[in-house]
């Protein structure tokens, strides 16, 4: 059997590039009598390699013959064209976030080989949690995913808050990740399998006591890393606290592997407890939807409000997911994908705020943005009418999708508590709306903004993209859904 | 169909919307020389290309005209479907000319992003007068929020983020019920296509269900009683032009020609009188209310969610003389409360408020105003010879067809009707000059005397000579009727 060299091309591409970063301090050192030699020469070149390896990564990508399902490394990783979108689109969030948080390393010091090279181990696990189908990979993936991310919440080491959210989120995420392998082993237990194409064949005759806690182990710390009501605690402190470059990876990049992972497990292994897997996650889809549309009310902080708005989102993906169908999937991966070019745009005109090392990420920071550049104000509300889900915006065809198909199957109040909550989200990202356009700005109020023309121009074309995208939805939820009509294990 | 074939709606919609942008775009370019010329040629053009519709419209078939009908987003069967029939094509009209006045004869210092927004919000309501796709309609009558949310947060009076933010929120609930209505057709039928619905068998409980969801929609934007609070913040805190183009806008008693009544007819025929009751409510309440009030706008909001309120009444009594009449008063309200809306801004535009007790003796100042805001006056009361009274008789004929007290009850909107408005215009415009400020106020100029001069003559024409206006509406109201007549379980 020889090594698959092509099928794991990409995923090789991005460990060139991590070796490659990791030679940079040899040659370019640390500091030159004090001055932070790193930051300037190392930190671009490491910037360079890292933007390169991820389009080449993604040519790779885009090249390999997905047409149909492939099995790799010994049915450990999956080939298809579902995982294949996905991590495309991962890869390209995450280029196109540094695109945006170029800037605003330069300024918070970070643009340093480190940041890069932490970046580039999350982005293994990410590759790898999105293809594998057998519990030591996808364990594996996802504490190479989330023990980088620990880190780089730290990244600011004289920052406070920073090595607070860290703290809370590796103590919790050690939990978490143990809950996982506790649950895994239980379903190991009761299959005698960690493959998930073999535990669906055993999990009919298994023992369905230990399957059914195995499964609620599972889904806890899954729950976790999604941030879903009750396990969502850590969201406010590290989303505040990290980077916001950082945070802007955690809200999107880290939550579309986890969310294929969860429906990878429902559809494949565990479709025999299927009706189990409804009564919890309506319970969680509920919860998550009513804190965090009331509690997000509450803040003053923009991105404390983002992850709450980020918990609310959670639930409503969830909506589509625990309709146990191909169409409740593709809705729930559309929801995703939404969610993400949306948040990336919010988070894009975040960065592009940051000045000076104050991070202009009070809601008051906002109060007449229209009037200091109406750019960033109009990006920014594109992004929470689109959260929001307004008509003409993406976002509301992502919710249009999952309350549809939540709705015609039978969860009507689901549906009811969707809507509503939605109604009161709404108010929130009004309120951003509403400061950016209607007040007039504080004396204090910065009127100098990063300056990175090619930067903000990429914005703005995300930013048109939620409109396009709005009007021609078909665009994604076409090969979305046809993705998924090929493929046997999602 | 012998309707032109060149005669395209979508170019109806968009080319507003279209034109709105690069007006916003353009709004700094040579000192907005370009955009201004941009927006009035887009005005006068929709004004045009609506003219050339009614022309080729043809008045003697119920069936959709100049259809259009592309697939959008296939794997929800969801179709860009557009079409008219003489239920929606009276509106069009109306929003090309009212559009057409606001833009036409706004302030030479009005800003250009407004001017935008307006453009927008007209190309809007194009799209929601024509679409015959559920979600498509969805799309327009609530991507309309955001223009009208940003006008009146941007440019309204003292408490416009209040009025703004309850405006958005309140429909945005009303609407998201809709959605769900839209939902369950969706999973019975397996299409979004409105025209599909309307012939869909349904059992009672899931058309009460759907009359729920499609009501509390309709209710908020019409408004009627009791979901109506919003209404008296936004067009009282709201700047002239977007709050004359939402008040012509009827919308939501559109919708429920278009959805409600076709969709579920026998919930409808079960539901009517509850429906008759929450209309009589708004009729009289918001006609004593209006009596109450301070503010002239305030007075006129009233005033014409009253109006709005004899309107679902002559709905509701399903019978062909009250839906005739209720569908003329739908028509001459937008233009009776534009009309007043346009006085109104144009009094406070020149004082700096809309308190009733600021005024006082306009006639001896403002000869033009004080005129034609009489004339509104008694079209609002519907004088004989105005368009309001042909509505307002047809619909209390048809009340009193159904109960003598509920004709009764409905006629005394006359009585309140006629007591609200003609005590706002001894305030207002008789008596001695109140004040200095008065004093100093100047009488309209061309443009504003252009705008009001209009509608004034589209009212009385509508008032002395109605039959092209009814021979209009005809056919699709018997339709409609025909259709309720037929049980759908």
């Amino acid at each position: 059997m020889s090594f698959p060299f092509f099928s794991l091309l990409p995923e090789l591409t991005l460990l060139t590039g991590l070796l490659l970063l990791l030679l940079i301090p040899f040659f370019i050192p640390r500091s030159i009598e004090g001055v932070q030699e790193d930051q300037t020469c190392g930190g671009k070149i490491a910037y360079i390699i890292t933007q390169v390896s991820l389009w080449l990564a993604i040519l790779f990508l885009c090249l390999q013959d997905v047409e149909s399902t492939r099995l790799a490394m010994q049915t450990l990783l999956l080939r298809s064209m579902l995982t294949q979108m996905l991590q495309v689109v991962a890869l390209a969030a995450t280029s196109v976030a540094l695109f945006y948080a170029y800037g605003y390393l330069i300024h918070e010091r970070l643009l340093k080989t480190e940041t890069f090279i932490l970046l580039f181990c999350t982005l293994l696990g990410v590759m790898t949690v999105i293809g594998a189908t057998h519990f030591i990979p996808v364990y594996l993936g996802i504490e190479l995913m989330s023990l980088p991310l620990y880190a780089m919440v730290a990244l600011r080491k004289e920052h406070l808050t920073s090595a607070e959210a860290s703290l809370k989120y590796f103590f919790l995420g050690a939990l978490a990740s143990s809950f996982l392998l506790y649950g895994f082993s239980l379903i190991y237990g009761a299959t005698g399998s960690l493959s998930m194409l073999e535990i669906g064949r055993q999990a009919i005759s298994g023992n369905a006591t230990l399957l059914k806690i195995g499964l609620l182990f599972v889904v806890a710390g899954l729950a976790f890393k999604l941030s879903i009501v009750p396990f969502h605690m850590w969201a406010p402190d590290v989303y505040r606290g990290a980077p916001t470059f950082v945070t802007a990876f955690i809200s999107t990049v880290s939550k579309l592997a986890i969310v294929i992972l969860l429906l990878r497990l429902m559809s494949g292994p565990l479709v025999s407890l299927m009706t189990y897997w409804q009564s919890i996650l309506v319970v969680l889809a509920c919860l998550s939807m009513i804190l965090g549309a009331t509690v997000a009310i509450l803040q003053t902080n923009i991105k404390r409000m983002l992850a709450y708005s980020t918990i609310g989102h959670m639930g409503y993906l969830l909506l589509g997911a625990m309709t146990g169908d191909l169409a409740g999937y593709s809705a729930s991966l559309f929801y995703v994908f939404v969610y993400a070019i949306t948040n990336l745009v919010a988070f894009g005109v975040l960065l592009s705020m940051h000045v000076d090392e104050k991070e202009n990420d009070n809601l008051d920071d906002f109060r007449g943005l229209y009037y200091r550049s109406p750019l960033r104000a109009l990006l920014m509300g594109m992004a929470m009418f689109s959260l929001a889900g307004i008509p003409p915006f993406i976002g509301f065809f992502g919710k249009f999708a999952v309350i549809e198909i939540a709705f015609n199957n039978g969860f009507f109040w689901t549906s009811i508590i969707a809507i509503l909550t939605s109604v009161i989200a709404a108010f929130y990202y009004l309120r951003i709306v509403l400061l950016m356009f209607f007040t007039e700005s504080a004396m204090s109020a910065t009127r100098y903004f990063t300056r990175a023309p090619w930067s903000m121009s990429l914005l703005t074309i995300n930013g048109l993209t939620l409109i396009v995208l709005g009007l021609f939805p078909s665009l994604i939820l076409s090969r979305l859904v046809y993705a998924i009509a090929r493929v046997i294990v999602i | 169909m012998n309707a032109a074939s060149w005669m395209n709606l979508s170019l109806l919609i968009w080319f507003p919307i279209i034109t709105g942008i690069a007006t916003y775009l353009l709004r700094h370019v040579a000192n907005g020389v370009i955009s201004r010329s941009v927006a009035n040629i887009a005005a006068t053009f929709m004004l045009f290309a609506v003219a050339c519709l009614l022309y080729s419209f043809d008045t003697t078939i119920a069936a959709m005209q100049f259809s259009q009908r592309i697939p959008w987003i296939p794997s929800f069967g969801i179709e860009y479907t557009l079409g008219v029939d003489g239920l929606s094509v009276l509106f069009i009209a109306f929003n090309a000319l009212i559009t057409f006045l606001v833009i036409v004869t706004r302030k030479p210092n009005a800003n250009n992003a407004y001017i935008a927004a307006l453009l927008v919000t007209s190309g809007l309501i194009y799209g929601a007068f024509t679409a015959l796709d559920g979600v498509l309609f969805y799309v327009f009558f609530e991507t309309m929020l955001i223009p009208i949310y940003l006008t009146i947060g941007i440019w309204g009076g003292v408490n416009r983020k209040y009025a703004a933010t309850k405006f958005f929120l309140f429909t945005l609930f009303g609407s998201l019920f809709m959605l769900l209505a839209l939902f369950y057709l969706y999973g019975v039928s397996g299409s979004f296509s409105i025209k599909d619905w309307h012939i869909l068998p349904l059992n009672i409980d899931a058309q009460i269900l759907l009359f729920i969801g499609f009501l509390l929609a309709f209710a908020v934007k019409t408004p009627m009683w009791p979901l109506h609070s919003w209404a008296p913040d936004a067009y009282s805190e709201g700047p002239t032009g977007a709050i004359v183009l939402l008040s012509s806008t009827k919308i939501g008693a559109y919708a429920f020609l278009r959805l409600l009544l076709p969709i579920a007819p026998d919930a409808v025929n079960q539901l009517a009188p509850w429906m008759i009751i929450l209309s009589l409510i708004a009729v009289i309440y918001f006609g004593i209310i209006a009596l109450t009030q301070s503010d002239l706008k305030r007075l006129i909001t009233y005033s014409s969610v009253a109006h709005m309120g004899m309107v679902t009444l002559g709905f509701f009594l399903l019978g062909d003389v009250a839906l005739k009449g209720a569908v003329i008063l739908m028509l001459s309200n937008a233009l009776a409360a534009a009309a007043l809306f346009l006085c109104a801004g144009a009094l406070s535009d020149r004082m700096g408020s809309c308190r009733i007790i600021d005024y006082q003796g306009i006639v001896n100042v403002m000869p033009w105003l004080a005129t034609l805001f009489v004339f509104f006056a008694m079209a609002n009361v519907a004088l004989p010879g105005t368009s309001g009274f042909v509505g307002e008789l047809l619909v209390i004929f048809g009340a009193v067809e159904y109960h003598l007290g509920v004709g009764l009850l409905t006629a005394t909107v006359l009585v309140i009707g006629a007591a609200y408005t003609l005590w706002l215009v001894k305030r207002v415009v008789f008596g001695a000059i109140g004040n200095s400020q008065i004093a100093a106020m100047k009488d309209l100029n061309h443009r504003e005397r252009f705008g009001m001069v209009v509608l004034a003559v589209v009212m009385l024409v509508m008032g002395i000579y109605p039959q092209p206006f009814l021979a209009l509406i005809d056919v699709s109201v018997t339709d409609l009727l025909a259709h309720l007549a037929r049980t759908k379980l």
